[in-house]
């Protein structure tokens, strides 16, 4: 297809706002999927994705359109993904495409992420079509967004597309509106080839399929590739689209959508970002972009039974083919023996990892509590890097600590700006401006939605921020995040020692103001979370040696079952086994056994 | 001759109690003719089997045995009688609720066999006994001891409940002074436990029951432990305590690893190694036996040969039990491998927070770790799991000295 009827697209929306909905429909009204396979390939679809109601992969897909024009065009519809974990693959897709549908749910407005995504398009010179969606709901308030979008962004009033991607409404009006408004792709095809890598994923046959879209030269033939940042060459095996299963076609043009089977057997060697290029005659210069993915959050992942060490080292070597973002080394921790200190992109990567690791491999782990990553200047002049509470080095031997902060959008009724003022300066956040996305005068008093910028420590808003940001705005708070920079701070390590043992796996690294009223907190939890033991179990917090706090966990007193009725041993036996189950899940540090939610236990202090 | 334990289950009930989650149920009394001739039946199935063996105990659990009528009972014992040996000083027990049990049926009970009672007594205050949907009184209980000692019924075993709400030990002695003033021979103490599908369970779940933590119920166990051995009991196992020659010596079947048959509707048997469990409904279970008469296992509904390291860790948990303990020489004869070989560690680790002792020729629970039996064997439960049942020590066994 020559590059005049070729357009690439992407959706921005936020979360439930209907994007798969109106992919879905774009992908039947074209021909491209019948109903019957849509059903089929909802089921193929992750597991996990399902019952999160989020895109994890970016996907692509192509269409064939017969506009009203009287010509047919290639759309190139690439897929993002929806949590603001994922923000660095978003920026890459968005790179893929010359335009974008931004929809908007007609009964919520425009959301925080849906902005921070908006002001990366446009950041990116994509021609942005707005939509405002499910406007068949009975609270469904389209001519406000429309304004919102009007007011906020900057959209002509004309331009939105009112849209319910549910009943089928707007549909063609979209469809039409891409070829007219999204410009073709521009580039060179006699150029050297420049190829964008937006997503890749692990495949058993073919090795590394790297999803791309071709900015400049052609991709065909058997001719070696290159990519540029990484600087691997390999063997095209075959190139083809998604349709939006893979279908091998003989070569990809300029301006086209595609994927390239590498051969590759490691996702790291074919990273998001890299450009693919010919071995033989490489372009000049890459595409401008990118970025090795940089985890945000660290934990400790540990097999409960020490003996699932070598399986959750193989099943880690099998998840990151897929999830170059996943990192993870070795680590060995006195309380939890041998392990992998895991890096992710946030929490909700994190979640998801462990999930998957304890799904598809059958494995039982245990997660230490998640940590930021701290630069620390010693008293002898030396940098490191700490991402795990426990390998803080001694207080006297730490010049420095530096932790990184995050600047903070947050779009909220102007009612709430008081509830999150408070839970952000609570959390050492600062604020920084205050933004009307409406005026206040066209609406009822408190209703008009209001943009709030912070700094605040990412350790802050890293376990349950969002989740109280949402309670106490009574859900209407939308947030997005990115880091900014690192400062330093006053940050002490507080231990915890089980039964006069310190548990490294336990320990916590906070502001030094707190970590009196911390440590007590956190013993007072554990006291609650470790079960009782055959023997009294001491609890201690500790600052540098020094005891702060305290609890004991009393010995057991009963455990016992009453009369094995009428000889019945096997329901006897069945009870015990399922406390042993319960034993299993538990990990033994010294001789006591300390189940999963107490690792976590740091994280819930400030429900107290 | 090997010995063997009958235990038949009787599964009616006047009443079913909110507690109770065994295989009984009420409204059903127009069974209970065909239920007795379905019994004899399954007696008549086992009378091949039985052969070799002396029958050192039979005991009528329930539901309510005592409610059956005693000719029915009779007629069990002479089938029992006639298809196998009964020892001389077999125990012939039987469970009955005081208040629907009177003289005359403890009389014809007694000339039938019946040699221990066991009054499911449960508690001596009016409310409590409410609580628990129990259809006697308090004064019943006294009654029913009486009528047991003059029909000549050599043993009296009381049943109580502790740890029922808002029991304080205040209650609970007075509960307890009460039956030892019965002058039993025994009694068995049982905690409340609130097995799932039961109303109980559903009272605790809303709320509408608020029971005692385990703290305060291992006060109230403690308390009458200390009462009865002042009173010259003697404890003999977790629940129970008796006179001198007074422990039941079916229960002690149970625990020391010996072969029982389980006869009647959801009964479990232990014979030769081999667990059974009979079908739990009544009318299915005379179903059964009606369509295939002469075979023992006509109303088996499930059974398994446990692995030796199941049958290991029965073992052992069954054996603590007993406040005796186990002989690790009885361990090696029935499996052929050292006991500390396999549960060593976690004996020791038990042994180290107080809770069992290693003396020479017996391992047992000491006292504090007689409330947390569960907690010891779930341990030995993992241990001889993780060894995957392999038995440290087996092959010289098999092979002998000069292996």
């Amino acid at each position: 297809m020559d590059q005049s009827h070729i357009r690439n697209f992407c959706i921005i929306a936020h979360i439930d706002h209907g994007k798969s909905t109106l992919a879905d429909r774009l992908l039947e009204r074209t021909g491209t999927v019948s109903r019957r396979e849509m059903a089929e390939q909802l089921l193929d679809s992750m597991d996990l994705e399902r019952e999160k109601g989020i895109t994890i992969k970016a996907a692509a897909a192509r269409m064939t359109y017969a506009a009203s024009d009287g010509q047919v065009y290639e759309y190139n519809l690439i897929d993002t993904p929806g949590h603001v974990d994922f923000a660095y693959e978003v920026s890459r897709s968005l790179a893929a495409c010359e335009g974008a549908l931004l929809v908007v749910d007609a009964s919520q407005g425009i959301e925080a992420q849906t902005l921070a995504n908006v002001y990366l398009a446009m950041s990116q010179d994509l021609r942005l079509i707005p939509v405002v969606n499910k406007i068949d709901l009975p609270h469904a308030e389209p001519e406000r967004v429309a304004h919102e979008l009007e007011r906020v962004i900057g959209f002509d009033r004309d331009e939105v597309i009112f849209a319910s991607a549910k009943e089928g409404a707007g549909i063609d009006e979209i469809l039409e509106a891409i070829h007219v408004r999204i410009p073709r792709p521009a580039g060179d095809p006699n150029a050297p080839l420049k190829a964008l890598i937006f997503d890749s994923k692990y495949d058993a046959y073919k090795g590394v399929v790297a999803h791309v879209r071709v900015f400049e030269g052609a991709m065909e033939g058997r001719r070696s590739l290159g990519l540029m940042q990484t600087g691997s060459t390999f063997e095209p095996l075959e190139y083809g689209i998604f349709s939006p299963q893979m279908r091998p076609l003989p070569a990809l043009g300029c301006g086209e959508v595609g994927y390239v089977a590498t051969g590759l057997k490691d996702v790291a060697e074919c990273r998001v970002g890299d450009t693919i290029t010919l071995a033989s005659q490489p372009a000049a210069e890459p595409l401008p972009g990118y970025r090795q993915a940089k985890p945000m959050v660290f934990a400790g992942i540990y097999p409960t039974d020490s003996d699932q060490y070598q399986e959750l080292r193989e099943a880690l070597s099998r998840l990151s083919l897929n999830d170059a973002s996943l990192v993870y080394e070795p680590e060995s921790s006195v309380a939890l023996g041998f392990g992998f200190r895991c890096g992710f992109l946030g929490l909700l990567h994190l979640e998801i990892v462990a999930e998957r690791l304890e799904r598809e491999y059958g494995l039982r782990l245990l997660t230490t509590a998640p940590s930021v990553e701290y630069e620390v200047t010693t008293t002898s002049a030396e940098e490191i890097v700490v991402d795990n509470p426990a390998a803080l080095p001694d207080p006297s031997k730490i010049a420095e600590i530096r932790e990184p902060w995050a600047r903070i959008d947050v779009i909220t009724p102007s009612r709430f700006i008081g509830q999150v003022m408070e839970l952000v300066t609570t959390r050492r956040g600062q604020f920084v401006r205050m933004e009307y996305l409406e005026a206040e005068s066209d609406l009822a008093p408190g209703e008009a939605r209001v943009m709030l910028e912070y700094d605040i420590p990412m350790a802050e808003i890293l376990v349950d921020f969002y989740d109280q940001l949402k309670g106490s705005t009574s859900g209407y708070a939308s947030l997005d995040y990115h880091v900014s920079e690192y400062r330093p701070a006053n940050l002490v390590k507080v231990d915890i020692l089980v039964n006069g043992i310190p548990v490294d796996a336990l320990s916590l690294i906070t502001h030094s103001a707190n970590a009196h009223r911390e440590g007590r907190q956190l013993v007072a939890k554990l006291r609650d979370l470790i079960p009782r033991q055959m023997f009294e179990v001491p609890l201690q917090a500790a600052v540098g040696g020094r005891i702060i706090a305290r609890e004991t966990i009393r010995a057991m007193r009963k455990n016992v079952l009453a009369k094995c009725y009428g000889g019945d041993i096997t329901r006897k036996r069945k009870l015990l086994e399922k406390q042993a189950e319960g034993k299993k899940r538990m990990k033994r540090v010294g001789n006591v056994e300390i189940p999963q939610e107490a690792f976590m236990a740091v994280l819930r202090l400030r429900d107290e | 001759m090997t010995s063997l334990a009958v235990y038949i289950h009787i599964p009616f009930c006047t009443v079913k109690c909110g507690y109770c989650d065994f295989n009984a149920y009420a409204g059903m009394d127009r069974l209970k003719a065909g239920y007795t001739r379905a019994l004899l039946l399954e007696i008549e199935g086992w009378r091949e089997a039985m052969a070799g063996h002396d029958v050192t105990s039979i005991a009528f659990g329930g539901g309510t045995p005592g409610e059956m009528p005693a000719g029915d009972l009779a007629a069990i014992i002479g089938a029992l009688r006639s298809a196998g040996t009964i020892a001389r000083d077999a125990e012939i027990g039987l469970e009955a609720n005081p208040g629907s049990i009177g003289p005359d049926h403890l009389c014809q009970l007694a000339a039938a066999g019946v040699n221990r009672i066991s009054f499911g007594a449960q508690s001596f205050e009016a409310g409590e006994l409410r609580f628990l949907d129990r259809i006697h009184s308090p004064e019943a209980i006294g009654v029913a001891v009486a009528n047991a000692r003059r029909a000549g019924i050599a043993s009296v075993n009381l049943d109580l409940i502790y740890g029922l709400p808002g029991q304080s030990p205040a209650r609970w002695r007075w509960t307890m002074v009460q039956a030892l003033a019965q002058q039993p021979d025994h009694l068995s103490l049982y905690a409340l436990t609130v097995e799932d599908g039961t109303i109980l369970a559903r009272r605790v779940q809303d709320g509408s029951v608020i029971l005692p933590g385990p703290d305060e119920v291992a006060d109230l166990y403690e308390l009458a432990s200390a009462r009865l051995e002042e009173s010259g009991f003697h404890q003999y196992e977790l629940s129970n305590w008796a006179r001198p020659g007074h422990e039941s010596r079916h229960n002690l079947t149970y625990w020391s690893d010996g072969d029982y048959l389980g006869l009647g509707a959801g009964a479990h048997g232990y014979i030769r190694g081999e667990r059974y469990e009979n079908v739990a409904h009544p009318r299915e279970y005379i179903r059964r036996l009606s369509a295939q008469p002469h075979s023992h296992r006509a109303a088996v509904a499930h059974a398994y040969r446990p692995s030796v390291a199941t049958a290991m860790a029965d073992w052992l948990s069954l054996g603590l039990r007993r406040t005796a303990g186990v002989d690790p020489g009885a361990f090696l004869a029935r499996f052929g491998s050292g006991l500390y070989g396999i549960f060593g560690s976690v004996l020791g680790e038990c042994a180290e927070a107080g809770l069992v002792e290693m003396s020479g020729e017996r391992t047992r629970l000491t006292r504090a770790g007689r409330l947390l039996h569960g907690e010891v064997s779930v341990r030995l439960l993992l241990a001889v799991e993780e060894s995957g049942g392999a038995c440290p020590g087996s092959l010289s066994a098999i092979l002998g000295p000069q292996g």
